[in-house]
């Protein structure tokens, strides 16, 4: 029986843990079990909250998030101020999780099909030797404008180096480019499970 | 020839006229948020950098007085967002077809970045049309040799601001809101929860721009009956009685310019619903034991309300009497209930009670002023039990008599040790009820050493160490008439 020398070894091992030993794909959508294709017109997204830390995270990943979902062009995504209008006039408090009549309101004023909520878990940049490196983590969840009822539950980790190519190209330095690589992966995500726009 | 020249003059004329409507759209800029500055803060700075930028490419900008004017007029405080009124005042009042707002997401730090986002609305329809984020820190701007790198974070704007505005879209139609613009600003419905037949009122403050709306209406439910709103002060005020039917009532508010001239507009105010029925709920109680039907603590209570159909509440209230009818405990919130509601036998001053027969009233009020109550009796019982033991000598023999209760809890252990004045054991016994007796070896000592512990149910207990015993005899005992007898 032939033998591998430990240079082969030191080769294959390496090879093997690069190839896989990678963990789960990410980002992970959960998806309710009675949704199956959704077709989504009119979109709200309620503000963020922030749970890492980071100043303003919440805020900065919401525009952020909004941005990307208007340039995805299939939906049809309210302004920021029309969503903050509503939850000052049903009086809903920062943090607080909307009830059913909310969501009801929120159909009835702005005429929306779904709402997307979400909760930052992680922005920080770190200083590591002499670059700085963003790493974000976030859970968005798209519910259902009708009751409130999560159909859509998306969570995304990642770091800037994680989108390193080769040497230093491809990583990404700032917490803004970060969360909106990271928004336009959940996004893909979205449409790739089902999730469809109605202004293609 | 001249009837061609003028065809052509005039073709020309319509298509230049089409033109320059078409692709005369104003951008209002408005100040950019910064994030990194904190909540309420504007990069006026980067504002201008952009407002030039954008001059530069050829967009018609609507004057920086103008739109600072019409922030400081309709008292925009935040400029990172912006709702559909003012968005459509934009339009109306500084003739700006497009609104340009964007955030400063990171500037600066310690990654040296800057970010930003930019969100163009188009004021016909008030609709998102466009959107883009960048950001660079000086570690993307990194060059051979450190040629061309980035030397402060000032050099990475016009970076920034090329990828933001590569594809910012030029040319809209002019627009003009037909209507004469009106907002209601801080409609309110009270009660939003009612019972049937109760008085509902409403009140709305309207924010107008142009012509003020001659009539108001309140249209209740789809298709509903219209309510006319009276003015007072600057609010427009309407009341009605509520439907006894159960349900949710949404309330649209109806504007018109001149009856009859078909200038209306309607857009929903909020909702109100009404509830007839009030919460269906038991209380159970947890940490006591039941004896006799009634729950019986030494210690604290637990109390669990458990709703058949939860609901939100408004305010709760409980209360605790005692058997001749006083309050020992009353207690109120707002809102819902705590999650678990513990009584440790003490009065609402916080003086610990010992001994007592208590009925417990919780009440429930839900969002419609519907109440509903229940109601336990409990026992409480902090007493240690009282035990006697008395040692008689009848001939030779040495009886031990021990007896003890704690009024209606029952004894669940008791043990006595018999010592003589040596110390030497004579008897060791332990059981669950009394009275008990048992006999110890008479040696002819006039007294023994005995330690008796007692416990109930609950928990109360009592016990006495090395307590001296006389040993008497019957005859002694009647004459004592009690005295001897050793009670702990």
């Amino acid at each position: 029986m032939r033998s591998f020398k430990p240079f082969t070894w030191a080769f294959l091992v390496p090879l093997f843990l690069t190839l896989f030993a990678c963990g789960k794909r990410l980002p992970v959508t959960y998806k309710s079990p009675l949704v199956g294709k959704t077709r989504v017109c009119k979109v709200a997204i309620l503000p963020f909250s922030n749970e890492s830390g980071y100043p303003m995270g919440g805020v900065l990943l919401y525009r952020v998030f909004l941005a990307e979902m208007v340039t995805k062009r299939g939906y049809q995504v309210v302004g920021e101020g029309d969503v903050r209008k509503v939850i000052i006039q049903q009086r809903s408090m920062p943090g607080q999780t909307p009830d059913y009549e909310f969501y009801k309101v929120l159909v009835e004023s702005l005429g929306v099909d779904a709402v997307v909520t979400g909760r930052v878990i992680q922005m920080e940049e770190v200083r590591k030797g002499r670059e700085i490196e963003p790493k974000v983590a976030f859970w968005l969840e798209v519910r259902d404008a009708r009751n409130g009822k999560v159909i859509w539950n998306t969570y995304n980790r990642k770091r800037g180096g994680d989108y390193r190519k080769l040497m230093h190209f491809g990583v990404i330095s700032t917490v803004t480019a970060l969360a909106r690589r990271m928004c336009d992966e959940v996004l893909r995500d979205w449409e790739r499970e089902g999730l469809e726009g109605c202004e293609k | 020839m001249k009837g061609w020249l003028g065809r052509v003059i005039r073709v020309t004329s319509l298509f230049l006229l089409f033109a320059g409507t078409a692709l005369a759209g104003r951008m209002a800029l408005l100040p950019l948020a910064d994030l990194s500055q904190g909540a309420n803060s504007v990069n006026l700075p980067l504002t201008k950098v952009l407002f030039h930028e954008l001059e530069k490419r050829g967009f018609e900008m609507v004057p920086e007085r103008e739109v600072l004017s019409f922030l400081a007029r309709h008292r925009i405080r935040w400029t990172g967002y912006i709702d559909e009124f003012n968005v459509l005042g934009m339009n109306r009042e500084i003739g700006a077809d497009l609104v340009l707002l964007g955030t400063v997401t990171q500037w600066g730090g310690i990654g040296d970045s800057v970010g930003m986002v930019l969100y163009l609305i188009k004021a016909d329809g008030n609709r998102l049309v466009w959107s883009r984020t960048s950001a660079y820190s000086r570690w993307d701007v990194r060059h051979l040799l450190g040629l061309g790198d980035a030397k402060s974070i000032n050099d990475l704007v016009p970076r920034v601001l090329d990828d933001l505005l590569a594809t910012l879209p030029n040319g809209v139609r002019r627009f003009a809101s037909a209507l004469p613009l009106c907002d209601a600003g801080g409609g309110l419905v009270v009660p939003r929860y009612a019972k049937g037949g109760e008085v509902v009122t409403c009140s709305v403050k309207l924010r107008c721009m142009g012509e003020i709306p001659t009539s108001v209406y309140l249209k209740l439910g789809s298709g509903g009956s219209l309510i006319p709103m009276e003015k007072v002060g600057s609010r427009y005020v309407a009341k009605w009685k509520a439907p006894m039917e159960d349900g949710r009532y949404p309330v649209s508010l109806v504007l018109e310019w001149n009856h009859g001239s078909g200038r209306k507009r309607e857009f929903f105010l909020s909702s109100y619903w009404v509830d007839n029925s009030p919460p269906r709920f038991a209380l159970e109680l947890k940490k006591g034991v039941l004896l006799g039907g009634k729950v019986v603590f030494r210690h604290h209570i637990v109390m669990l309300p458990r709703f058949s159909h939860p609901e939100p509440l408004s305010r709760w209230s409980i209360e605790i009497v005692d058997r001749k009818g006083g309050t020992v405990v009353d207690e109120h919130g707002e809102g819902n209930l705590p999650r678990v509601l513990v009584w440790r036998g003490q009065t609402s001053g916080g003086n610990l009670l010992n001994v007592g027969d208590f009925t417990i009233t919780l009440r429930v009020w839900d969002r419609a002023g519907n109440v509903a109550s229940a109601s336990k009796q409990v026992l409480l019982r902090r007493a240690p039990p009282k035990v006697t033991v008395e040692a008689l000598r009848e001939g030779k023999r040495v009886e031990i008599r021990v007896d003890g209760n704690n009024g209606d809890v029952p004894l669940s252990y008791w043990r006595l040790v018999v010592r003589d004045k040596k110390g030497t054991l004579l008897k060791e016994v332990e059981g669950k009820g009394l009275p008990a007796r048992l006999e110890i070896p008479a040696n002819g000592d006039k007294e023994v050493m005995c330690t008796v512990e007692a416990r109930d149910l609950l928990g109360n207990r009592v016990k006495m160490v090395n307590k001296t015993l006389k040993v008497v005899t019957m005859r002694e005992k009647k004459e004592q008439k009690g005295k001897w007898v050793e009670e702990f």
